[in-house]
């Protein structure tokens, strides 16, 4: 029993297991994210990505974007059931890099832009281990490459921060109290609620007056980001750094209200799926052996 | 030259791109701004980066079948190492970015708010789809595209301001029961900054009225 809840929570689970619950979460989740971009008429003011090079005015037609949402919702049903997965993966990667280019075109930079990315690494994995005929390694590439993505934007973003800032960029606490009252003052102009008033005002004098708290708080979200590439190297720190990354964004979410749901962390990462499947499925085994 | 471990010239280009990780505009820099920057040495260094660059292209060609090689032989970290590369590389064009979200802390902020004729609040959640978040990226996105000299100091030039203000409140999705030939809005910047005495600073600019 001890064993088998210390499999469940350090991800033990073999990636054949988890593969299916994890790709169908994963893809509800992005059909519900692009169905809004879908349905929005875009404005090409200012082309990035796939814009970028292609001329997207062809999006301006509602027909056009239906189309592609409807062949993006295809191409995700086929992935649910592993069929054609080549094909139906390629046209999930480009439907996404097509909505997010759309929304990033309209001067709207998305949070889970990184989705693409993780959709562009499985594909790599079936077109790579399909060729060779591996298909013991491409249970596992499949889930392994995604993760590698996703450690790879929290390095990009430490990256980011070290170019911009230099490498004292966790010392500036005034402008993190600025960028905290800003934040919630961007929620009170949406919401109109009060309370983020008083909790802007009470937030930006204690960071004032706690520089050191702050400065720590910064350091740690900065060496987290930075050394996110560990989890390459140990499937079992995967789940530790995964629950860690997820409290810093509880963190974030708390302080500038960020609402920001990191899926790829819950199920790349913690596998929080099989977490809680996993001693339901171990009961009925027991049950069954009995 | 093919008994050089791949691996070594890797790992000598990586160190040797550094700087230009960390400054990318280097790349591009052309003869006139090395010359601007390094009045003495801006020639030898302009034809020293020029160089580097075409013996990095060319050692990736010669050495094409052992990148791809190298790579086969640590697939568990080779998605890793090209996603950054590109990223760091390519830069906001989807599916790439370097996620710059708070990569500086400078000390001005803004906030916007779309006012009513009495210049009252209006919640946006009451008349549009979008938050207060999202019109500061609209605002960010203008900027970032217009030529107007922007020090975030929050004295820019009116003129530019009110092409801006404009240009924002134009991308602004509203809902479907509003009818902006009824209604004036007012979009409101406020800007937010502090002073030597650790004392909050807020400056407040109408940017566009929809009525006249």
């Amino acid at each position: 029993m001890k064993a088998a809840i210390k499999d469940c929570f350090l991800n033990r689970n073999s990636a054949k297991e988890i593969w299916p619950l994890t790709k169908v979460l994963f893809i509800l989740y992005w059909l519900f994210k692009i169905k809004s971009m879908a349905y929005h008429v875009p404005e090409i003011d200012y082309p990035k990505g796939f814009c970028y090079v292609f001329d997207c005015n062809i999006f301006f037609s509602a027909y056009a974007r239906h189309f592609l949402f409807i062949l993006a919702v295809t191409a995700a049903i086929l992935y649910i059931f592993e069929k054609f997965m080549i094909p139906s993966l390629a046209l999930i990667s480009l439907s996404s890099i097509i909505f997010f280019s759309l929304t990033a075109s309209n001067g709207v930079n998305h949070i889970n832009s990184f989705m693409s990315g993780i959709f562009i690494s499985q594909l790599i994995a079936y077109i790579y281990y399909a060729y060779h005929k591996n298909y013991e390694k491409l249970e596992q590439s499949r889930i392994q490459f995604s993760v590698q993505v996703v450690a790879a934007s929290y390095t990009l973003a430490a990256l980011s921060k070290l170019s911009n800032g230099g490498f004292n960029w966790f010392m500036a606490s005034d402008g993190f109290a600025l960028q905290i009252h800003k934040s919630l003052l961007l929620s009170f102009s949406t919401t109109g609620d009060p309370a983020f008033l008083e909790k802007s005002d009470w937030l930006f004098n204690f960071v004032l007056q706690h520089p050191g708290i702050t400065q720590f708080m910064l350091l740690t979200a900065l060496l987290l980001e930075f050394f996110a590439f560990l989890v390459l190297i140990k499937n079992e720190l995967k789940v530790i750094y995964g629950w860690v990354l997820i409290f810093m964004h509880l963190g974030i979410l708390y302080l500038m209200d960020i609402h920001y749901f990191p899926i790829h962390l819950y199920l790349f990462f913690v596998n929080l799926p099989y977490l809680i499947i996993g001693p339901f499925k171990y009961i009925f085994n027991q049950s069954r052996q009995d | 030259m093919n008994k050089v471990k791949p691996t070594i010239i890797i790992i000598v280009s990586l160190t040797l791109l550094f700087p230009f990780i960390l400054y990318p505009w280097l790349i591009l820099a052309g003869l006139d701004e090395f010359k601007d920057w390094y009045p003495r040495f801006g020639l030898i260094l302009w034809a020293g980066k020029n160089l580097f660059f075409l013996s990095l292209l060319y050692s990736i060609y010669f050495f094409r079948v052992k990148i791809v090689s190298l790579l086969e032989r640590f697939p568990y970290i080779s998605i890793f190492v090209v996603y950054v590369v590109l990223s760091w590389v390519i830069g906001e064009h989807h599916p790439f970015s370097r996620i710059p979200m708070y990569h500086s802390f400078p000390n001005y902020a803004y906030t916007f708010n779309i006012l009513d004729n009495e210049n009252q609040m209006i919640p946006l959640k009451e008349i549009s789809k979008m938050g207060a978040a999202e019109i500061s990226h609209l605002y960010f996105s203008a900027i970032n595209n217009s030529d107007i000299i922007y020090y975030g100091s929050g004295i820019e030039d009116s003129f530019d301001m009110e092409s801006i203000g404009e240009e924002v409140f134009n991308n602004i999705v509203w809902k479907e029961n509003i009818d902006l030939n009824e209604e004036c809005f007012k979009l409101e910047r406020i800007y937010l900054s502090i002073n030597e005495s650790n004392e909050l600073v807020t400056k407040s600019k109408i940017l566009y009225e929809s009525c006249y």
